[in-house]
C-alpha cells in the first residue's frame, strides 16, 4: 500500500509561458453557435458566462473583441420589470447571482444607466432576511454567496446604504468555524470559495477586523499541494479556480506571501491548453471561460505584468474599481 | 425527416413519463452509453426499479424539450399569469421532468415546478420521488437538494402530522443523504442537507430529537472510521458531537451511555493515568478515579477556584471531557492506522480546540485576536473590572496552564506527536506547529 497526497504531477511538456493570444481567440469565438447542445445546457448561467469572458478579456486588454452593444441589449432584456432582478438568460427567473454578474458587466462597460437601478436595489433589499442573511431569489435558499452578491452589487451601484450592513456582517460572522474559515450557512464546513465570499463581504463592509486572520490564513495556505496548485478543502484535488479564491482571500488578508508563488504560477500555466486556448481546472482537462478568468486573475495577483491588475475583492479590473472610487478594505498588519 | 425526429422524441418522452408514473418504487436514473440506435428499439430502459436512457438520443431529447419549454412556457410575452389548462399542465410537467433528469441545474425549471405545487398541479410526494431520481445520477446537485428542502418545509409546516409519518420522512431523507455521500466523497451538499434536516426538526415542537442525536452520533462514528479522507463527514461528526455536548442532562446521558459500547469514564481515566504515568503527584491522589463523582473529578482536575461565585455545572463539564477525550482516543487510533490523511489531523485540531476552549471558559477566559482575555461570566456577568486586567489575565492563564487536565492534554499531544513524527507524511510536525502558533500554546508545548 502506498501513501500519497491527492494531487497531480506536472508533465515536462506542459505550457510554461502565458499564451495570451490563444486565450483571447478562444474567448472571442466561444459560444458563437447558439443552437449548440452545449450552449443550451449552459444557458442557465449565461449571464455569469458573459462576466467571466468579459473580465478575462478586460484583464488582457482585449475587451473590444466582445460584442458590447449586443451584450448590453441582452442584459436589459434579462431584467424582470416586476421584481427588478436580472436572470441568467431571457425567459429564465431572476436571481441574485445573475443580477450581480450583469451589474459587474455594466460597471466594466460604464453603462449602469442601461438598466433600472432602482429596480435592482429594490430586488436586493427584498431578499434580506431578519437575521441579516440573503435569499438567492424569492424561493428562499440562504447562502453566504448571496450575502456577498448583495453587498458587491449594491456597492457597485453606490447604494450600500439600502440594506442593514450590521446585520449582514453579523450573519456572515455567524458562519465562521473554529478554524477561522466559513461555510455556506451557520455550521457549514469551511470551503475556500465561500471563504472568499465571506472575506469579500467583510472587505466591502470594512469589517476585516472581525476575522481570525492568522488562523484563517494558516488554513488557506495549507490548501497548497506539492504540485503548486491549490485545493478548496482538505484532501481534495487541486483546481485552478482555487488559485483565485484562496489567493484573493489571502490578498485581502494581506498575507499572499504565505504561499509558494513560483510553484503556483507553474501550476496555473500548466492548466492552459496550447491548442484550443483557455484554461481548465487541472492540466490536460477541457478548457472553459470560468477557469480561464480565474487563471488569468490568479496570475495577475501573483504579479504577472502582461495582465492588468485585478481587484481581489471584486474580481474585476482595478481600473474599474478606481473609476467607481470604491475602496474595499485590505487588512493592515 | 425533422418531423420523424420530433415524433420519435415525443414517443421517448411519453415512454419516460410512463415509467415515472407507473413505478412508484423507482430509485435510480442514469444515461446508458449506447452509440447509435442500432436495435431500433425504444431507448428508454426500465429494469428493477431503475430508469435508463440510451445516450444516443440524449441530445435530441434535451434540445427538443428545452426549446419547447422556452418557446411555449417561459417566453416573457406569452402566457404570463395565464391559467394552465390541465392538458397543458400535464404536457408541461412531462417536459420539465425529462429536461430536469437530463440537466438538473436548471433552477428556473425547478421554480416552475414549485409554482405548480402551489397551484396543486403537482403532488409533493411525487416531487420527492423525482428529485430522488435526479440525485441518484447527480448526487452533488444542490438545486435538487434545495427543491427538497422547499418541499419538506412545506410538508412539515402542517401541525397535524402523525409522528410516524414524520419519522418515515426523516428516515428516508437520512437514507437519501447517505447514498449521495457514498456516491460522491466530500459531498458538501449532502452533508449540509443532513444538518439542515436536523436543524429543521428542532423547530417542530412535538418531535423529540434526543434519540436522533444519539443515532447520528453513532452513525457518524461508523461512517468516519470508513471514510478517513472525507473531511465533510468529519465536519458532520463535529456537528453530532456538539449536539451531544449541548444535551448533557441525566436522562440524555443515560440513554447516550447505553447506546455506545464503550465505558466513557474508563476511557477518560485511562488517558489521565497514561498521561500522568511519570508524575502522579499532579493528581495528588491515590484513590480510584473510576469511583469519583463527576463533581469531585472536575475539582481534582481543574482545582476548585473560579472568578465568581456562580455554580459551574461540573457534572456537565465532566461529561463533556469524557466525550471529547473519547473522540481524541478514537482519532489517535485512526491516525495510527491510516497515514497520509489530512482530514484526520484536521479533526484532531477540532477536538483539541474544543477541550482547550472548555478549560478557558471554566477559568473565565476567552481568546481574542490571538491573546487570552477575561470573559464575562455568562451567568452573573461579573467582569472584575475593578482589578487590573493584565495582571489578572496572567494569573488566570497560569491557573489554566497549571491545572491537571491542561497538563494531561498537553502531555498527551506531545507524546502523540513524538510517536507519529516517524511517519513520512509530516502531519505530526504540522500539528505541533498548529498548536503552537494557531492555538497559541507555544509557551507550553
Amino acid at each position: 500500500m502506498s501513501f500519497t497526497t491527492k494531487d497531480v504531477v506536472l508533465k515536462e511538456d506542459r505550457p510554461k509561458t502565458l499564451l495570451l493570444q490563444k486565450h483571447s481567440d478562444y474567448l472571442a469565438s466561444y459560444g458563437l453557435n447558439k443552437d449548440d447542445y452545449e450552449y443550451c445546457m449552459t444557458e442557465y448561467l449565461r449571464m455569469s458566462g458573459i462576466y467571466w469572458s468579459l473580465t478575462a478579456m478586460e484583464l488582457m486588454g482585449q475587451s473590444s473583441r466582445m460584442p458590447k452593444e449586443d451584450i448590453i441589449e441582452f442584459i436589459t432584456q434579462c431584467q424582470d420589470s416586476e421584481s427588478g432582478g436580472i436572470s441568467a438568460s431571457i425567459g429564465h427567473d431572476p436571481h441574485i447571482l445573475y443580477t450581480l454578474s450583469a451589474v459587474q458587466v455594466l460597471a466594466m462597460y460604464d453603462r449602469l444607466d442601461a438598466v433600472d437601478i432602482v429596480g435592482i436595489v429594490r430586488y436586493i433589499v427584498s431578499l434580506q432576511q431578519e437575521d441579516g442573511s440573503f435569499y438567492g431569489d424569492k424561493w428562499g435558499e440562504i447562502d453566504t454567496r448571496f450575502s456577498f452578491c448583495a453587498v458587491m452589487c449594491l456597492s457597485l451601484l453606490q447604494r450600500l446604504d439600502a440594506i442593514d450592513i450590521n446585520k449582514t456582517v453579523e450573519f456572515v460572522l455567524s458562519c465562521m468555524n473554529f478554524d477561522g474559515g466559513f461555510g455556506s450557512k451557520p455550521g457549514s464546513e469551511s470551503h475556500a470559495g465561500l471563504i472568499y465570499c465571506c472575506v469579500g463581504t467583510l472587505s466591502i463592509c470594512k469589517r476585516m477586523d472581525a476575522l481570525h486572520a492568522d488562523g484563517l490564513a494558516w488554513w488557506l495556505c495549507e490548501r497548497q499541494l506539492p504540485s503548486g496548485g491549490l485545493n478548496g478543502r482538505p484532501e481534495k484535488l487541486p483546481d485552478l479556480c482555487y488559485s483565485w479564491w484562496v489567493m484573493s482571500s489571502l490578498s485581502m488578508l494581506n498575507r499572499i506571501h504565505w504561499v509558494d508563488k513560483k510553484s503556483l504560477e507553474e501550476f496555473i500555466l500548466a492548466c492552459q491548453d496550447n491548442e484550443t486556448g483557455g484554461f481548465s481546472d487541472r492540466p490536460g482537462d477541457i478548457t472553459d471561460p470560468f477557469h480561464t478568468l480565474f487563471g488569468l486573475a490568479g496570475l495577475s495577483l501573483l504579479g504577472n505584468t502582461s495582465i492588468k491588475p485585478v481587484n481581489p475583492t471584486y474580481c474585476m479590473p482595478q481600473e474599474t474599481i478606481d473609476r467607481l472610487k470604491l475602496k474595499p478594505q485590505i487588512l493592515q498588519i | 425527416m425533422e418531423e420523424d425526429k420530433f415524433a420519435l422524441v415525443e414517443k421517448i418522452i411519453k415512454d419516460i413519463e410512463n415509467v415515472l408514473s407507473k413505478n412508484a418504487e423507482l430509485y435510480a436514473f442514469d444515461i446508458v452509453p449506447v452509440d447509435s440506435n442500432f436495435r431500433n428499439k425504444t431507448p428508454v430502459l426500465h429494469l428493477e426499479n431503475c430508469l435508463g436512457l440510451e445516450s444516443w438520443c440524449v441530445k435530441h431529447v434535451y434540445m427538443y424539450c428545452y426549446s419547447e419549454l422556452m418557446d411555449k412556457y417561459f417566453c416573457k410575452t406569452k402566457r404570463r399569469n395565464s391559467t394552465l389548462g390541465s392538458i397543458h399542465s400535464e404536457k408541461l410537467g412531462r417536459l420539465l421532468s425529462v429536461t430536469l433528469l437530463l440537466n438538473p441545474e436548471l433552477n428556473t425549471l425547478w421554480n416552475k415546478r414549485r409554482d405548480m405545487v402551489l397551484r396543486n398541479l403537482l403532488e409533493k410526494s411525487s416531487e420527492l420521488k423525482l428529485t430522488r431520481l435526479v440525485l441518484s445520477r447527480k448526487p452533488k446537485c444542490n438545486e435538487a437538494f434545495g427543491y427538497r428542502r422547499w418541499l419538506l418545509e412545506a410538508i412539515l409546516q402542517d401541525e397535524n402530522l402523525q409522528s410516524n409519518y414524520v419519522q418515515n420522512l426523516v428516515n428516508e431523507e437520512l437514507h437519501l443523504c447517505q447514498i449521495a455521500s457514498d456516491k460522491s466523497p466530500n459531498n458538501y451538499h449532502s452533508w449540509n442537507h443532513r444538518m439542515w434536516l436536523l436543524n429543521t426538526l428542532k423547530k417542530i415542537t412535538n418531535f423529540s430529537l434526543d434519540l436522533l442525536y444519539i443515532k447520528e452520533y453513532n452513525f457518524s462514528e461508523r461512517w468516519t472510521s470508513k471514510h478517513v479522507s472525507d473531511f465533510s463527514c468529519f465536519h458532520y461528526r463535529q456537528y453530532c458531537i456538539k449536539n451531544v455536548i449541548l444535551h448533557l442532562n441525566d436522562v440524555f446521558w443515560k440513554m447516550f451511555q447505553n447506546s455506545i459500547e464503550i465505558d466513557l469514564r474508563k476511557c477518560f481515566v485511562n488517558v489521565l493515568l497514561k498521561a500522568l504515568q511519570n508524575d502522579m503527584t499532579l493528581l495528588n491522589t491515590d484513590e480510584n478515579l473510576m469511583e469519583y463523582s463527576d463533581e469531585k473529578l472536575i475539582n481534582l482536575l481543574l482545582s476548585n477556584t473560579r472568578n465568581c461565585n456562580c455554580k459551574h455545572n461540573n457534572v456537565y463539564l465532566c461529561r463533556k471531557f469524557e466525550v471529547l477525550f473519547h473522540e481524541l482516543v478514537l482519532n489517535s487510533e485512526l491516525i495510527q492506522f491510516y497515514k497520509w490523511h489530512e482530514s484526520l489531523w484536521y479533526h484532531r485540531r477540532y477536538i483539541v480546540h474544543e477541550l482547550i476552549i472548555s478549560m478557558y471558559e471554566y477559568f473565565g477566559l476567552k481568546k481574542q485576536n490571538g491573546a487570552l482575555v477575561k470573559d464575562n461570566c455568562k451567568k452573573c456577568n461579573s467582569n472584575d473590572l475593578r482589578q487590573k486586567q493584565v495582571k489578572i489575565v496572567r494569573y488566570d492563564c497560569n491557573r489554566v496552564y497549571s491545572s491537571a487536565i491542561f497538563k494531561v492534554l498537553i502531555s498527551h499531544e506531545r507524546k502523540f506527536i513524538a510517536e507519529r513524527n516517524g511517519d513520512s507524511d509530516k502531519f505530526a510536525e504540522r500539528h505541533e506547529k498548529y498548536l503552537k502558533f494557531v492555538e497559541g500554546l507555544n509557551i507550553v508545548i
